[in-house]
């Protein structure tokens, strides 16, 4: 990894007319998501405290490596010349990149979008062991590999899920599922995770559902997700946007596990019949796969005991139980 | 079914003068050769990345560990205690569910050539345990016969089980490559088995395995040389219309082999350890077997949900007793509540159901 090297007597402080400063390269530009208004008041109060840095592009124009968002700013206040740091034109895209990268994770976090570009942008120049060891910790991100997967494709996906990423509706790990989508099933998703505010376990949950029965059924992701009874919870103006959720991802389960599902159901159902008393539970084995059932009771004293043997006891011949227990 | 031919040949040093080393590379005339000192497994997931590609070169090597274990088996369902003969790994027949796929960590075709080794170190077990029965079969890692146009090594193994007394080979293979079989004094000591799966199946997850009448013709061929044959229903797939596809594949087995000849036949619905199923998914997106009811079975495994598992059995084991009664099914790796609801019986232990094994392989 190269040091950037820019001695404090090179870097020269000229004035600059806004317009001699190409907005449209961006090729250093990390910022995403940004609102401009905050930081239009703040300079149009105190003025612009720390000068952005360019380099000279051609004999007119000069490219904006540090401070896009204040030039940004400026340009919005009507400023028509301003103060920049100028660095050697000799300085290479891989310095200038890094500059950049520096002057930023000084003074404040990246959003997740921001720490994908960046991710992207080394790449031009590092291995992916290198940016794993050398730049994720600068970037607040653990240095692992599995971390570098998750943040490199987010940069790539369409504007609206990267909203969604920013406003906490999709989480990162649900975005790198996504990514590996086709646009059409991601687009169809990513409007679903945005009406129904799921965890992030939950989240990966639904999009497997939706993925899974889509391939078993021949069916592409949308038809899955407009089926009727899925979008008549949307509009279900009882519900608030927890149930929503909950009750989409209930209706997924059963249609990827029908038979499971209906299991339990039944399994629930003769539960209820024999009406346990608070105190005693009956569990079936996981996913009814072993033999083995399980009873819990709840007693304080042996009088309690006995009472509770006594009703198990009177349970033996019960139909719903023989049903649970032999099928 | 194209046969394999590497594209390039590592040997090892340590093994270069061997008699089947030898015997390979002349077979492969014209084939790159490398002699290298050894070669380093990598980790699974960099293996996994090459796997397709590197399937193309061929490892001749020595066996270092054993040749001979047993099979893992799986906890909580019944095992038949059966034994692995460890001759090589890997299979260029790439079928989707291939569990080898997660497991390996070395992705290339490895063929171990110190039979020398092999044939001492069986020498010793079998004679060890005079009164126990083996059943030992050398299509865990591999398929048995994938490379056997290459190595002729059922003309070493078949005569080898021939002369012992107390144990018994079983190939298993999707291939038709029996022509070594032939004129093999095996003394039906060697059960030559054919993994059967319905023909939407083979299309679409066996690509590169023989056709099912290629199978059962090659079982007919060997039926023909006196030997015994086994089929295993392993991996059964489940989807709608399962039910006349596989009873097609019964009607086209029974039409062509005679059931006395038929020492077993094993029912083993698809299951997988949870980490093949990136694999799967990745390497093979427009595969549709993982999309059917799994959930996890007692031994981490995702199997079939429970009543489907017993559906299909019920029905296969009525199926296949409509044609002869008689005929010997086993359930690999399932619970004795399944082997019950689906075949009326279950065997008391592992022990038991080897031995019902051990019984079919007698003579
Ligand atoms: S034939 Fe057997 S070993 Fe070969 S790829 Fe298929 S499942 Fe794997």
């Amino acid at each position: 990894m190269s040091k950037i090297k820019i001695p404090f007597m090179c870097l020269k402080a000229k004035r600059i007319f806004l317009k001699n400063l190409d907005f449209k390269d961006k090729t250093f530009l990390l910022s995403y998501g940004y609102d401009i208004n905050p930081l239009k008041q703040s300079i149009g109060r105190v003025g612009l405290l720390n000068p952005p840095v360019v380099r000279k592009k051609s004999s007119a124009t000069y490219q904006i490596v540090c401070g896009y968002k204040r030039v940004l700013a400026l340009k919005k206040l009507g400023v028509s010349s301003i103060r920049c740091t100028v660095l050697p034109s000799e300085k290479n895209d891989e310095e200038c990149l890094l500059l950049n990268i520096y002057d930023n994770v000084s003074h404040r976090e990246f959003n997740p979008i921001e720490k994908s570009i960046a991710i992207n942008k080394l790449k031009n120049y590092y291995t992916e062991e290198e940016i794993v060891h050398n730049f994720l910790p600068a970037l607040k991100l653990q240095p692992h590999i599995t971390q570098l997967k998750v943040f490199k494709p987010l940069c790539k996906l369409e504007k609206g899920i990267q909203t969604a990423i920013l406003a906490g509706r999709i989480s990162e790990h649900t975005a790198i599922r996504l990514s590996q989508m086709d646009r059409a099933s991601r687009r169809a998703l990513g409007k679903l995770f945005v009406i129904l505010r799921l965890s992030v376990s939950k989240q990966i949950e639904v999009l497997e559902y939706v993925s899974e029965i889509a391939m078993r059924e021949n069916l592409s992701v949308e038809n899955v997700i407009s089926m009727q009874k899925i979008s008549s919870v949307f509009k279900n103006e009882k519900l608030n946007q927890h149930q929503k959720g909950e009750t989409v991802r209930k209706y997924l389960r059963e249609l990827r596990y029908p038979q499971l599902t209906e299991k339990e159901k039944e399994f629930n159902h003769n539960i209820r019949k024999l009406k346990l008393s608070p105190g005693v539970s009956l569990k079936a084995p996981p996913f009814f796969e072993g033999d083995h059932y399980h009873i819990s009771l709840c007693f304080k004293d042996r009088n309690g005991l006995n009472k509770r043997l006594q009703e198990l006891e009177s349970l033996l011949n019960d139909r719903s139980l023989i049903n649970i227990i032999e099928g | 079914m194209e046969r394999y031919r590497p594209k390039k040949i590592l040997v090892e040093k340590s093994i270069r003068d061997l008699p089947l080393t030898q015997t390979v590379i002349k077979r492969l005339k014209g084939i790159p050769v490398d002699y290298i000192n050894r070669v380093k497994p990598l980790p699974v997931e960099r293996a996994q990345d090459s796997w397709l590609n590197s399937q193309k070169t061929l490892l001749l090597c020595k066996n270092k560990g054993r040749f001979f274990e047993p099979c893992p088996g799986t906890k909580n369902y019944l095992c038949c205690l059966y034994k692995i003969l460890n001759v090589a790994t890997n299979c260029h027949l790439n079928c989707t569910y291939c569990i080898l796929q997660a497991y390996l960590n070395n992705p290339f075709m490895v063929l171990y050539t110190n039979t020398n080794e092999m044939f001492k170190e069986l020498d010793e077990v079998l004679s060890q345990h005079p009164k126990t029965v083996y059943r030992i079969g050398t299509g865990e890692y591999t398929d048995s016969l994938v490379l056997d146009h290459l190595t002729s090594f059922t003309r070493l193994i078949v005569p080898y089980f021939a002369s012992r007394a107390n144990a018994f080979l079983e190939l298993k293979t999707k291939t038709d490559i029996i022509e070594n079989l032939e004129g093999l004094k095996h003394k039906g000591k060697t059960i030559v088995s054919w993994s059967l799966n319905a023909e939407p199946v083979i299309r679409n997850e066996e690509k590169s395995a023989c056709s099912l009448n290629d199978r059962v013709m090659a079982a007919y061929q060997c039926q023909k040389w006196g030997y015994k044959l086994g089929f295993h229903f392993d991996p059964l797939i489940y989807y709608p219309g399962w039910e006349s596809d596989y009873k097609k594949v019964l009607e086209k087995l029974f039409r062509t082999i005679e059931t006395s000849s038929i020492c077993w036949i094993s029912l083993g619905c698809f299951r997988f350890i949870p980490k093949l199923k990136p694999i799967i998914k990745k390497r093979y997106p427009e595969s549709g077997i993982l999309y059917q009811e799994f959930i996890r079975g007692l031994d981490g495994k995702m199997r079939y949900f429970k009543p489907i598992r017993i559906e299909m059995y019920a029905k296969m084991v009525e199926w296949i007793k409509s044609y002869d009664s008689k005929i010997f099914i086993y359930l690999c790796m399932e619970s004795e509540e399944v082997w019950k609801k689906s075949l009326g019986v279950a065997p008391l232990s592992n022990w038991d159901l080897k031995k019902w094994l051990d019984d079919q392989c007698r003579p």
